[in-house]
């Protein structure tokens, strides 16, 4: 795997979240996943597939920034930046955040295992 | 995108998802409504939208098109509000005081003579680290008793 290669992982991701596309999130997202919202707010990878199952939480919109991914063995950190546009509970917000994210290895291929962001200043 | 900010037409150049706060700060130099906690639960960037108090910082500018914004700049600085927030010396490091400005102002509108509760309720969403609530809501009562 490279750092593109990890890249490419991400925008899969992201395009999965768009379009609700939960075969392929599924596939991507580890079990073991801990998402970190920026409002601090946490999810597992069945609560927060659940809230985009449901309506609750939809991803309109998302536009990745400027982002490094690096590799280190079986692991691999993604820091960067990304614009989401999301429904939440009805309500559309967008949200300009930075981000670290973690994917691992496993036998299954490479998986998404955690998330955490936060917003960026005005 | 065009928009209606303190009773003039303003043009900003922004994707129409950029959140109404950076282009008040960034593009049109409105810097008094405050970056909080970018997610709408703080309250330090409130600024009326058709005349109610609505977090700038998560709301896209698509959805504001068109509709009249009013920022801290728009009250002139010697609104009822802004005065009783001086006089009862409410202010600690001030941060906060803006959006509770716009809060407070909302609640004036559409209620002159709130009792305690009703300002401590419409000032919910409104978190100060220092702690200056209490004078707060000393100021808005004044406010409403001068206004």
């Amino acid at each position: 795997m490279t750092s593109e290669g990890i890249l490419a992982l991400e925008d899969k991701r992201f395009a999965a979240m768009m379009a609700r596309d939960f075969k392929a999130l599924d596939a991507l997202v580890h079990d073991d996943l801990v998402y970190t919202h920026s409002h601090g707010g946490g999810d597992t990878k069945a609560s927060w597939l659940d809230a985009m199952r449901s309506g609750k939480t939809h991803y309109r919109r998302i536009v990745a920034g400027e982002r490094t991914a690096r590799l280190y063995g079986d692991t691999a950190l993604v820091s960067g930046k990304v614009d989401f546009e999301v429904e939440s509970a009805g309500q559309m917000r967008a949200l300009k955040l930075v981000y670290l994210d973690v994917w691992a290895k496993t036998p299954q291929g490479w998986k998404f295992v955690a998330w955490q962001s936060t917003p960026r200043p005005a | 995108m065009k928009l209606e900010v303190n009773g003039a037409s303003r043009s900003v150049e922004a994707h129409p998802d950029t959140p109404l706060l950076y282009a008040l700060r960034n593009e049109l130099g409105l810097t008094g409504s405050r970056f909080g906690c970018g997610s709408g639960q703080c309250g330090a960037c409130f600024v009326l939208v058709d005349g109610k108090p609505i977090a700038s910082c998560d709301l896209p500018l698509w959805s504001v098109e068109g509709r009249k914004i009013t920022t801290i700049e728009g009250l002139g600085g010697r609104h009822p509000v802004q005065k009783a927030l001086v006089a009862e010396q409410a202010a600690q490091c001030g941060y906060c005081m803006s959006g509770i400005v716009m809060a407070a102002v909302a609640l004036l509108s559409a209620n002159k003579n709130p009792s305690d509760s009703e300002v401590r309720q419409a000032l919910d969403k409104n978190l100060c680290r220092c702690g200056s609530h209490n004078r707060v809501v000393r100021a808005v009562l004044r406010a409403a008793r001068n206004e």
